[in-house]
């Protein structure tokens, strides 16, 4: 069995969340080539546990993330994922991966990652959408405090800052 | 025919998932929704659940897209978000639209799922 989803709508962004218990295995394709990071449709984020990946065209190319990995982003260098590129993903733990993608046939989404860090909070702008990684310290949305865990934001009605007292992977996503 | 499938929605309320189906000739795929049988207030798991979601596979719209890859595709085909030519495909996607970016085939399949099922919360600021 694969991975479990769910998903839904935030503003702009059709976001899903893929989980998978310890061992579950997802293939997984883009549904374009991607020649440059910033023409991607989907930015993927993982926001708990560990996943081993392999790509279809060299297969001896495994990669381990955890909490603050991408699949694009952190494929490995100078090799675009192509568009019958496959990557396989197998759970290590129980993990859970975040992928939000663009709402509209030509528009596409950019990603920057940061790391939230005491004293140095990130600034989300309006209609972006950040995912935070999990964390097991709680975490500030404009001050106010939230639960530890992977978390979702979407700006509505302005910019607002993210802040922690220990360190937090966190992505920040825009439509392009 | 080898058919690949990705599950990529799970809509409870109606006991209903969304399949991707893709294989080398179209990567892109094609989603479509899939009822699923409750028996004694079970959802099919497992063996059960690949062989329901095997057994949906579009051979036919993949057989279709075969026969076009193979064929000579003409140079229309590559007007960026230009709007499809009637095809076989077309028929079998029974009125859903797409267009033709670069030479890739993007269905406009949306709005995939109306209800807020994510299980990491969303703060919305």
């Amino acid at each position: 069995m694969s991975f479990t989803y769910t998903a839904g709508y935030v503003g702009p962004f059709s976001v899903s969340v893929g989980r998978g218990r310890d061992g579950r295995i997802q293939r997984f394709r883009h549904p374009l080539p991607i020649h440059r990071i910033e023409l991607s449709r989907q930015a993927t984020f993982i926001v708990s546990g560990r996943m081993a990946l392999t790509w279809s065209t060299d297969e001896t190319f495994r990669k381990e993330l955890g909490p603050g990995g991408a699949f694009v982003e952190d494929a490995p260098p100078n090799r675009p994922m192509a568009v019958d590129e496959e990557l396989v993903i197998q759970a290590i733990g129980d993990s859970a991966y975040v992928c939000v993608e663009a709402i509209g046939v030509q528009q596409k989404v950019r990603m920057q990652r940061f790391v939230i860090e005491p004293g140095n909070p990130i600034q989300v702008p309006r209609y972006d959408l950040a995912v935070v990684a999990q964390g097991d310290h709680p975490l500030y949305a404009d001050g106010r405090e939230l639960p530890a865990g992977p978390r979702i934001f979407y700006g509505r009605t302005k910019a607002f800052e993210l802040q922690s007292s220990h360190s937090i992977a966190c992505a920040v996503i825009t439509t392009a | 025919m080898h058919i690949d499938y990705q599950i990529v929605s799970f809509h409870r309320p109606t006991a209903s998932i969304q399949v991707r189906y893709f294989n080398a000739d179209l990567p892109d795929g094609i989603i479509f929704a899939l009822n699923l049988p409750v028996v004694n207030g079970q959802l099919p798991r497992g063996e059960a659940l690949e062989q329901l979601v095997k057994s949906h596979a579009p051979r036919d719209a993949f057989e279709r897209a075969a026969a076009l890859r193979n064929a000579d595709v003409p140079d229309e085909l590559s007007h960026v978000a230009a709007p499809a030519a009637p095809a076989s495909i077309d028929q079998f996607l029974e009125g859903q639209l797409f267009v033709h970016e670069d030479r890739q085939r993007i269905f406009l399949i949306r709005p995939l799922i109306e209800e807020q099922s994510l299980d990491i919360p969303l703060e919305v600021i």
